[in-house]
């Protein structure tokens, strides 16, 4: 069997008409799209419950690098990542700009990740997903076609196994 | 018991107590009302005596159960007595019913005074004279025949049956009413609502004698109840009845006027059982009056509240943002006064806000006793088994949520302890101990933990065939070392119980792997210590999630943490010229003896911040192990409400939860147990 994705991709690129037997291939998904480090990146937007102000954060004694601390989300108290430590980006104290995307693990039980700014949601057919290539950072899963330029896709399963691994050790 | 502070606590429990009994008394004073006016009408009306008789009981465990003890035998003596009007043995009923409304209304109106120190000496005066005249009615009474009833049921039914529902199959049966036995299978899962719709339907136009549970065929997986069942009605009749209810229906013996005319040996015309007598709900009508100010709301009514309450906080930073800008504006001229003074009554209100809505959530352990005094009765007849259940630490406050999630596993336990550990009542004797065997469950406060723990005086774990068990399930190597802690911990392995009967009450594989499962989910631990002949005893330790814990505050790092007030042993002021030192080592002269010192932020790998010359210590730690740690200001204590951080259940070393405080990060409650392990292990501050 031909790969269905890649056949449906091509023919919605030479403009042919879309075709009602592969909605799933062509329908757009929504991905959340943020800055880390001045790069862009992005989420799911299932995978994001919510987009919160950075309110002040309490240090974690002994914190694995990337773990920021603990955050109050409505008297719900979080753990907070800091995205672009995880992913060997420069981090600089966040600034006014700074959100915390409300993730949630398999549990439901939310976590929190710093993004440096919250930019737009992304509408892209998830056949335009391209794959990360070889040797990028096992927290990417692919690459989003916007404009020019790529946006690099962030899975969350692969974000809370790290985060389970460093808490863990 | 009642000392100083504690007056008012005593007085809340009280209330409590107060609140629970005054519906049994108005559901006992509506009902001996009407029993009154059925006796006038010379009836005995059997159902409102069960319904007295049940209130009369539940009065008694509730007095109990709050040690009320004076109410108590109070209530026993109601319960005595109409123990024997139903079963027959009083000849005066009127009289019977007169003087127990006596004994109600003297209960009624000492029920708002019991705080007085001679309202027990009243009750207990009041109850003597009552038992005194109960004796007398009931000597005259005339012994319940003994009369085996002519009825063709398995033996083991008969054994199944109470002395008193004994009584009323004889009674029904002589009355010539058609007998039969409804017998149905439901699931495990669902049980209880079929079980109820099954009973409501008989009801309709049936007494039901008994409700015997018994366990079906592993198999199936689920429950199968036999209800023997009295009724005036034709057999198909009540037939079509259980089919739609899922019962099969089997007629014991038939009507009189049914059967070939059968010696009726009871002339008296038998009161029809009416479906609105049977399945009447405990009388609400009586009396409006009401003593206590309980309102019963759906706990998540207040989970919503506590939402918009949180959220409601994090309005409070914006506000003070704001008032900065208005001081900031030229022409602002004074107005920024106002607005501080209007934003701090702001905060004020809210933080009382948040701890009257936290206060709400708060409920004592008591009420799972309750439900556990309850269950255990149901028990006791299921397994033909007697036990004196005790409670202690009833007041012991949680998180209702929390609270909620124990009842499951503890009720496990307790079914466990009676089923298994408690010993047949001959054995007992013979081992030297006392026939009923004892269930004592407590609960204490511990740091930043509750310990509800579970213990008997039974037989105790036979660590010998477990041993043998875990080898033969490859749990343990065959040569392994006998090590009785190791034994004990292998009680919580899945599928492994010395018992392999399936009962209808533990031993379904449901086994103490599935509570230790539902304590880590609570994120709590379950420790178990047995001694063979002697007893088992099962803690349940489990955080205080979202429980007000007393706590210390204190800065260090730049950062405020807090400690549990259970832990700090004292706090001292620390001038650093009078810090020696041995080696690495920061020595305190704390009354002669050499207190070790050690900074907090070093402790937590955490930036240390300027020195200071003056600063705190917290002493914590237990006689010989003593620690000072170094804090850089020593802040309040408040009463605290601790919540758990987020899915990270033990992944964070030395935290054991945080405090949200309005417009600052939130204040994390240090585990001093692991700040302490922390000092041993670490060898080099970070």
């Amino acid at each position: 069997m031909t790969n269905p994705l890649r056949s449906d991709w091509r023919a919605l690129a030479l403009g042919a008409p879309l075709a009602p037997a592969a909605p799933a291939a062509c329908a757009p998904r929504e991905y959340l799209r943020f800055e880390l480090a001045g790069a862009p990146f992005a989420l799911p937007i299932e995978a994001v419950s919510e987009v919160a102000r950075l309110t002040p954060i309490a240090s974690v004694p002994h914190a694995p690098a990337d773990l920021l601390g603990i955050l109050s989300l409505r008297g719900r108290m979080l753990r907070v990542f800091d995205l672009r430590a995880r992913l060997a980006l420069p981090a600089p104290a966040p600034g006014a700009a700074a959100r915390v995307a409300i993730l949630r693990d398999a549990l439901a039980h939310p976590v929190g990740a710093l993004v440096d700014r919250v930019c737009d949601v992304l509408r892209v057919p998830a056949a335009a997903l391209r794959p990360a290539g070889r040797g990028s950072e096992p927290a990417v899963s692919g690459l989003l076609p916007m404009g020019e330029s790529f946006v690099s896709l962030l899975d969350p399963e692969r974000l809370f196994e790290g985060w389970r691994a460093a808490l863990r050790n | 018991m009642a000392a100083g502070g504690e007056s008012d606590r005593i007085s809340g429990v009280l209330r409590e107590f107060i609140a629970e009994a005054e519906d049994l008394v108005e559901t006992l004073q509506a009902g001996l009302a009407e029993l009154g006016d059925a006796l006038a009408a010379s009836e005995l009306p059997v159902p409102r005596v069960n319904e007295l008789f049940r209130a009369a009981h539940s009065l008694k465990s509730l007095a109990g159960l709050f040690e009320v003890p004076a109410a108590r035998d109070l209530a026993h003596r109601l319960e005595e007595m109409l123990d024997a009007l139903r079963m027959g043995r009083v000849s005066d009923a009127p009289a019977a019913a007169a003087c127990l409304a006596e004994g109600v209304a003297i209960l009624a109106q000492a029920l708002p005074r019991l705080d007085a120190a001679e309202t027990p000496l009243r009750l207990a005066e009041a109850t003597r004279a009552l038992a005194q005249r109960f004796d007398d009615l009931r000597g005259n009474g005339a012994p319940a025949a003994a009369v085996a009833p002519a009825v063709d049921l398995d033996p083991a039914i008969l054994r199944a049956l109470t002395e008193y529902e004994e009584h009323r199959l004889r009674d029904c049966s002589a009355r010539g009413l058609c007998i039969a036995l409804a017998d149905a299978v439901f699931e495990l899962l669902s049980f209880e609502q079929k079980l109820r719709a099954l009973s409501d339907a008989l009801r309709t136009s049936s007494e039901i004698i008994a409700t015997l549970p018994s366990p079906a065929e592993v198999a199936s997986g689920g429950i199968r109840f036999q209800l023997l069942i009295a009724s005036e009605a034709a057999p198909d009749v009540l037939g079509d009845l259980a089919r739609r209810a899922g019962a099969e229906l089997r007629v014991l013996q038939a009507r009189a006027q049914d059967a070939p005319r059968p010696a009726a040996s009871r002339a008296a015309p038998a009161p029809p059982e009416r479906a609105a007598d049977a399945a009447a709900p405990p009388a609400s009508a009586g009396s409006l009056r009401s003593l206590s100010d309980t309102l019963r709301v759906d706990f998540r009514k207040l989970d919503a509240l506590m939402n918009l309450v949180g959220e409601l906080g994090t309005l409070a930073p914006a506000f003070s943002a704001l008032g900065a800008r208005v001081a900031a504006l030229p022409e602002s001229a004074g107005i920024e006064r106002d607005f501080e003074r209007v934003r701090r009554g702001f905060e004020r209100k809210l933080r009382d806000l948040q701890a009257a809505v936290l206060d709400v959530r708060m409920v004592p352990l008591r009420q799972v006793f309750e439900k556990l005094a309850r269950a255990v009765r149901g028990l006791e007849r299921e397994l033909h088994k007697r036990v004196t259940l005790e409670f202690a630490g009833g007041e012991t406050e949680l998180d209702k949520r929390s609270v909620e999630a124990l009842a499951d596993p503890l009720l496990h336990l307790v079914r466990n302890a009676l089923d298994h550990a408690l010993e047949a009542e001959a054995d007992r004797v013979a081992a030297g101990k006392p026939p009923i065997g004892t269930i004592r469950v407590s609960a204490r406060a511990e740091g930043r933990h509750v310990v509800v723990s579970v213990e008997d005086d039974g037989a105790g774990i036979d660590t010998g065939a477990l041993r043998e068990k875990a080898i033969r399930a490859g749990l343990l190597a065959a040569d392994a070392a006998r090590d009785e802690r190791e034994l004990e911990r292998l009680v919580f392995e899945p599928g492994l119980s010395t018992r392999e009967r399936a009962t209808l009450t533990s031993g379904r594989g449901v086994g103490m792997d599935v509570v230790r499962a539902n304590l880590s989910a609570l994120g709590g631990r379950v420790d178990l210590r047995t001694e063979r002949g002697r007893g088992t005893e099962v803690a349940l330790t489990l955080p205080i999630t979202l429980a007000i814990l007393p706590a210390l505050y204190v800065r260090s790092a730049g950062q405020r943490f807090a400690l549990p007030i259970g832990a700090v042993r004292e706090t001292l002021a620390i001038e650093s010229a009078r810090v020696q030192k041995s080696c690495d080592q920061e020595l305190w002269n704390l009354r002669g003896e050499p207190l070790p010192l050690r900074h907090l932020a070093d402790a937590l790998g955490l930036p240390r911040g300027s020195a200071r010359d003056e600063c705190y210590a917290v002493v914590i730690g237990n006689e010989s192990e003593r620690v000072g740690l170094v804090v850089d200001e020593l802040g309040s204590r408040y009463d605290s409400v601790i919540k758990t951080i987020e899915a990270a259940q033990g992944s964070l070393p030395g935290v054991a939860g945080a405090v949200e405080v309005g417009g600052e990060a939130p204040v994390l409650l240090l585990d001093v147990e692991a700040l302490l392990h922390a000092r041993r292990s670490a060898g080099a501050p970070a």
